[in-house]
């Protein structure tokens, strides 16, 4: 009986499966290993598609939300941004099941999907099949174990958007350091094992922190040993603002809030990397082989961000109204500019777009922390494109590489002669991550914008200079700046080629074409047809804009702004 | 629930005071004492006879075996000795706990008699 | 004398029954040893011994009275039984249960160690160790503590020796006895300052007579300070903390382990590393009245020994995994860097001791703190002596593994060995899906629960939670560096192939111990739970209240 539950369990078992039995095939069967893991990853992709129709075919009957359901203690449920694929109304918990008892309560095996989810599993499954094909010629030692980490990443990294125990979350969180570790650490560049170390301790470190900040939210949520002691997300959120919403309660938990958002988030933040806390993330580009840059830039960081979304927000909603949210919006301002700056001046150009990424997540961070509708959709919408366009960049640039084993931008010159294709890939991947209109940056660069702007105009309740879109709208504008002038040095010019011996140099591929194609034609896709993504967001969105109405009451703020942007109507 | 560091103070005054009563003892005795070296002073028998050779003689490590065993018996001894004379004293050893006293000490017994025919087996009592 | 009081003291001799078998057998080795020269012989017959402790301890379990009925309260009809010198409480079954385990485990890690000559010495050495846990378990008496306790150190020195007879293992023997030495004598100082305030040896009866001592005192703390037999109680719970602080290598008595760890052989070096940590922390719960069920009659756990002691065990885990954490950074020897490592642990382990005074009164299904120290303890043994026991796998006389560059290369020359090891060391670390993530994540949710009724505490242990969070990322590096040597480097000159040999054994259940731990924890915390009677739920009751009452003033 393959029921629809089933699809979340094998999207986690599958990848798991296919890893141990890589390993097992041992070194030296490469053809076998590649055909069992491009299998398990079209498997992976072919099930998050069927998951995708099924969700979209529900996502009609979720209840909405409206602002009376909140104040009447029977519906706060619906502060619940859950959903799982087969569950009837009678039994909404098909995918869990008890790990550690502690007699009030119960850490579980909590899977399910939501809005805010299922667009980055699909992204996570889609970047999966590039990664593997970019490695068929890439990795030629140990390549069993090679394939076995990827997929365990792959298992990792659904786990952690599909946890909905908090503890669950922690586990995947955590783990997913261990595979990259190692695909950094063996199959990297040349300082490999200081990037590898560097990347794993600023995590753990970050995380470690993280763990303690989760402790103390579900130990502050049943404050005397008699209450019902929680570990899953909903219920926690549902506890916070139901203690929120109480006068009784409220001051103790202005105080927790405090604590909690600088835990939680110090974790995220390292994971973003928002700016002081980036250092990681160059050296770990530069050093890891495509696969792992490609899987480290298209989903990882999102597991920052998405973090920073699932839990920071609506676990520490006054806190993060009145001062994560100035703190955060500036760390990720000028992490845009400086990010940007930084790619400028690089040499290499895994080192550029990865500085590019800082900037382009600090425009996400920007999107997710103005707090209102529009902005959250254009930060996840941002997740998503950034996943998408800067693992096409990554992926040519692994091309590039494997066939003249240099990545300086000064070795190269007027590559468009000598390989068109490449050049027009790299240019479309560009426009992609610059925010073309049409394709599909534009979109969620546009929303976090507006989102922004709108937090900016309103919420501060003065004419005065709107900084912060002025510094997010600036990152835009240099990342057209530093990308472009990269493709005029790469692609323009007169042909400079880097010497190479024995093998003549060739365009792209089939293989290469076929892999980044999915990739392109959804790029395309979503500039031109966002609307799926963003109704499908949209619920699990407004719960969490109606966590942060809540929050802007107690906090004494307007609760109705006028609508001065109608942005996302447009967008539709 | 009362908290107070406070209640430690008795603790950090008798450390003090310990610590500083050692130091102080050295240090007086250090300044205080007179010092007027001689040789005759520095002589190991002041009182002229010249010591021949170094006073730390290599020993046969086999006396340290046998002094061992002899502390075990002699032990064995001391441990017995009271035994004998109280056991059948009512007042020291209750009635109905006689009879286990009585196998301990046997127990007690065995062991020191295997103890002895592992030294035996191992060839302590053999002058090598 | 009452006919109970009697039986009392005659009738716990069943009790001992499965030491009673190890030890015996130990005697037979001794002998034995000197008539027959064969490892297999004796090994094998050091593991039947210990099959048939088992199957004593089995034996045992129904027949005594504290397990058909768990005292979950002082019941005063009972009490003569409490008066034995030994007692068969379901802790001390488990620290039972996890002593055998453990002297499978060690007599299969050292099966080839040391001179054939002497294995029988060897394993009859290692049975005493292992009666000594079981006796430190049940002890309910000062003394019987105390001979428990010389019982594991009087072979320990032994073990230390008689493998190998070099000046460094000479030396690491020697190190080990005099301190050892000094910390019994430290021990049996506190002890007697205990005796001699209250006259008596019995451990229930001396909790039972400073806790009402407390409870006078209650009404008026400033008088505490002036009441002279607090001072002393204080400084003879000092000294007692000290003499076992040496034996879970807490700082500042951990200065031995790096020179004995390196010094001494692998197999030494594992269980010095495991078994004095066991009876330690064993031993610090009975005295200082944290098993529940057991300690002073009819009052909330942990209060007994005054307010001080949780503050004396916060600093000494605060200041023992910082400094053991911070001195692994520097080293390079594996045993040395494994040394510190064990301090560091110890200190993880210490804030499980120190929370109990403060979460052990609530009600519900578990008991705070001590839970947690215990799953740590089994965690810990598991991982550390995996980890061991693969290290004297590879180990050969020709080509010893000393520094952490011989391990270089080990991921690709010996796969399966790597992905032990990295297994091990990642559990070290805390990674989830282990058991080390699974001890760590309850010590610090012990760590973070208290109650906001004490909240000058509750702030505390935070800081600690803190403190222990970063250490952990501190340990992550060193940890991290041997996975990186193993996996991220060329072997110079790689090891060889070992041959197959009984310390397979070894590695193969702590494995699986390590990796079943971390995916279904529930199976040994029930086990746990089982073993550790609730807290009375009216005494409870009374504790909230006062902790309200004085919350309100």
């Amino acid at each position: 009986m393959f029921e629809d539950h089933h699809i979340v369990l094998w999207l986690l078992g599958l990848p798991l499966l296919s890893a141990v039995v890589v390993w097992c095939l041992g070194p030296t069967r490469g053809p076998a290993i590649r055909a069992v893991s491009f299998a398990s990853s079209v498997v992976v992709l072919l099930l998050t598609a069927m998951l995708i129709v099924r969700f979209l075919a529900i996502s009609g009957e979720r209840s909405p939300v409206t602002e009376d359901t909140v104040h009447q203690e029977s519906k706060i449920h619906t502060f619940k941004p859950e959903f799982v694929p087969g569950a009837s109304a009678e039994d909404r918990h098909k995918t869990t099941w008890n790990i550690l008892s502690f007699g009030r309560g119960q850490i579980q095996f909590y899977l399910g999907v939501d809005g805010l989810n299922i667009w980055l599993i699909v992204l996570t499954a889609l970047l999966m099949l590039p990664s593997v094909l970019v490695s068929f010629r890439q990795i030629t030692e140990r390549v069993n174990e090679f394939y076995a980490w990827l997929l365990a990443l792959q298992t990792c990294m659904i786990g952690v958007f599909l946890a909905f125990d908090i503890v669950l979350f922690y586990v995947f969180f955590e783990v997913s350091l261990i595979p990259l570790f190692f695909l950094i650490g063996i199959w990297g560049g040349s300082r490999r094992q200081y990037a590898a170390r560097k990347f794993f301790i600023y995590t753990l470190a970050g995380s470690l922190i993280t763990l303690l900040g989760v402790i103390g939210v579900v130990i502050a949520c049943s404050p005397d040993a008699s209450s019902k002691l929680t570990f899953s997300i909903p219920e926690l959120v549902h506890e916070v603002h139901k203690n929120l919403e109480n006068e009784d309660t409220r001051g103790y938990w202005s105080a927790v809030q405090l604590w909690t958002f600088l835990a939680l988030s110090l974790g995220f933040a390292i994971k973003v990397p928002l700016i002081p806390f980036h250092t990681w993330l160059p050296l770990a580009h530069v050093e890891a082989p495509t696969a792992g840059s490609v899987d480290l830039a298209g989903v990882l960081l999102k597991i920052g961000s998405y973090g920073f979304l699932r839990l920071c927000i609506p676990l520490a909603p006054d806190f993060t109204l009145v001062n994560g949210l100035p703190i955060i919006t500036w760390l990720a301002a000028i992490g845009v500019v400086y990010g940007a700056l930084c790619a400028f001046a690089q040499d290499d150009v895994k080192r550029l777009i990865a500085y590019s990424s800082v900037s382009h997540l600090g425009l996400c961070m920007l999107g997710l922390f103005s707090l209102n509708a529009i902005g959250i959709q254009g930060g996840i919408m941002q997740m998503i494109n950034h996943g998408l366009s800067t693992a096409a960049l990554f992926l040519l640039i692994g091309m590039l590489y494997e066939r003249y084993h240099t990545r300086q931008l000064k070795d190269y010159s007027g590559m468009a002669s000598k390989m068109p294709l490449f050049a027009i890939c790299l240019v479309f991947a560009s426009l992609s991550s610059v925010g073309l209109p049409g394709l599909n940056g534009f979109i969620g660069e546009f929303l976090c914008l507006a989102g922004i702007y709108q937090y900016e105009v309103i919420d501060r309740q003065q004419r005065i200079l709107p900084i912060l879109t002025v510094l997010g709208a600036s990152g835009l504008i240099l990342g057209a700046w530093y990308l472009f002038t990269m493709l005029r040095k790469l692609l323009f010019g007169e042909l400079r080629e880097p010497s190479h011996e024995g093998e003549p140099i060739t365009d792209l591929t089939v293989r290469e074409w076929g892999l980044l194609t999915p990739i392109f034609i959804l790029c395309v896709v979503i500039g031109f047809y966002p609307r799926p993504i963003l109704h499908t967001t949209e619920p699990d969105v407004e719960r969490i804009g109606l966590i942060v109405k809540q929050a802007r009451k107690r906090a004494g703020l307007s609760i109705d702004p006028p609508p001065l942007v109608t942005g996302r109507a447009d967008v539709r | 629930m009362d908290f107070t560091l406070t209640t430690y103070y008795p603790i950090f005054i008798y450390l003090v005071i310990v610590i500083g009563f050692g130091i102080a003892a050295i240090a007086t005795a250090h300044l205080v004492s007179p010092k007027k070296v001689t040789p005759v002073k520095q002589m190991t028998y002041e009182s002229g006879m010249d010591p021949i050779g170094d006073a730390r003689q290599k020993f046969d490590v086999k006396f340290y075996l046998i002094a061992i065993l002899f502390l075990v018996f002699d032990l064995e001894l001391l441990f017995l000795y009271p035994w004998t004379t109280t056991y059948q004293q009512g007042s020291i050893i209750p009635a109905g706990l006689r009879d286990i006293v009585f196998w301990e000490v046997q127990v007690f017994l065995l062991t020191v008699i295997i103890a002895y025919l592992y030294a035996w087996r191992r060839g302590v009592f053999r002058w090598r | 004398m009452s006919p109970d009081l009697q039986n009392a003291l005659t009738d716990f001799i069943p009790q001992v029954v499965p030491e009673i078998v190890l030890g015996v057998s130990a005697c037979v080795l001794f002998l034995g040893a000197t008539f027959r020269v064969s490892r297999h012989v004796w090994g094998v017959f050091a593991l039947v011994a210990l099959t048939l402790a088992s199957f004593a301890l089995i034996a045992t379990i129904r027949s005594l009275p504290l397990f058909t009925e768990p005292p979950t309260t002082f019941d005063k009809s009972k009490w003569p039984l409490y008066a034995a010198p030994v007692l068969f409480t379901p802790l001390a079954l488990f620290f039972k249960v996890v002593g055998l385990v453990t002297g499978f485990l060690l007599v299969l890690l050292s099966w080839d160690e040391g001179g054939e000559d002497h294995a029988g010495e060897y394993h009859g050495c290692l049975l005493l160790l292992v009666a000594g846990i079981g006796l430190v378990g049940a002890a309910n008496d000062l003394l019987t503590l105390f001979l428990a306790l010389e019982l594991i150190s009087l072979p320990t020195y032994l073990l230390l020796y008689l493998p190998r007879a070099d000046e460094r293992a000479q030396e690491a023997a020697m190190k080990y006895f005099l301190l050892s030495v000094f910390s019994s004598g430290l021990l049996l100082f506190g002890f007697s300052y205990l005796y001699g305030l209250t006259g008596t040896t019995n451990i229930p009866a001396l909790l039972d007579m400073f806790a009402s001592g407390q409870e006078r005192l209650a009404p008026n703390p400033e008088a505490s300070t002036q009441q002279p037999w607090v001072g002393v109680t204080l400084l003879a719970l000092v000294m007692i903390v000290a003499g076992l602080g040496f034996r879970i290598t807490s700082v500042p008595f951990h200065f031995y382990a790096p020179d004995v760890y390196q010094g001494t052989t692998t197999p030494a070096a594992a269980l010095l590393a495991f078994v004095p940590k066991i009876v330690g922390f064993a031993a610090l719960l009975r005295i200082l009245g944290y098993v529940p069920g057991l300690s002073a009659f009819e009052r909330p756990l942990g209060t007994a020994m005054g307010e001080q002691v949780p503050m004396l065990l916060w600093i000494m885990a605060a200041v023992t995994m910082t400094l053991g954490n911070i001195l692994a950074l520097l080293q390079d020897n594996i045993r040395r860097l494994i040394a510190y490592s064990s301090v560091a642990h110890a200190g993880y382990m210490l804030i499980g001791l120190a929370v109990v005074r403060y979460l052990a009164n609530a009600p519900g299904e578990s008991v705070g703190g001590v839970e947690a120290l215990l799953f740590y303890l089994v965690a810990y043994g598991a991982m550390t002596l995996g980890f061991f026991a693969v290290l004297h796998y590879l180990d050969s006389p020709d080509r010893p593994l000393e520094s952490v560059d011989d391990l270089a290369g080990l991921g690709k020359s010996h796969p399966s060995c790597g992905l032990l090891l990295t297994l091990f060391l990642l559990s070290l670390i805390g990674m989830p899906l282990t058991a080390g993530f699974v001890g760590k994540f309850l010590i610090f949710f012990d760590a973070m629960g208290l109650s906001s009724q004490n909240a000058e505490q509750a702030r505390l242990y935070r800081i600690l939670a803190l403190i222990a969070a970063l250490n952990a990322a501190v340990g992550g590096w060193y940890y991290l560096r041997m996975i990186g040597v193993m996996y991220l480097r060329e072997a110079i000159d790689p090891l060889p192939r070992p041959r197959p040999a009984p310390v397979v054994a070894t590695i193969a259940v702590c494995a699986t111990l390590t990796l079943g731990l971390g995916l279904f924890p529930q199976s040994l915390l029930q086990l746990i739970r089982d073993a550790l009677p609730r807290p009375n739920a009216q005494l409870v009751a009374r504790a909230a209240d006062e902790g309200q009452a004085v919350a309100r003033e």
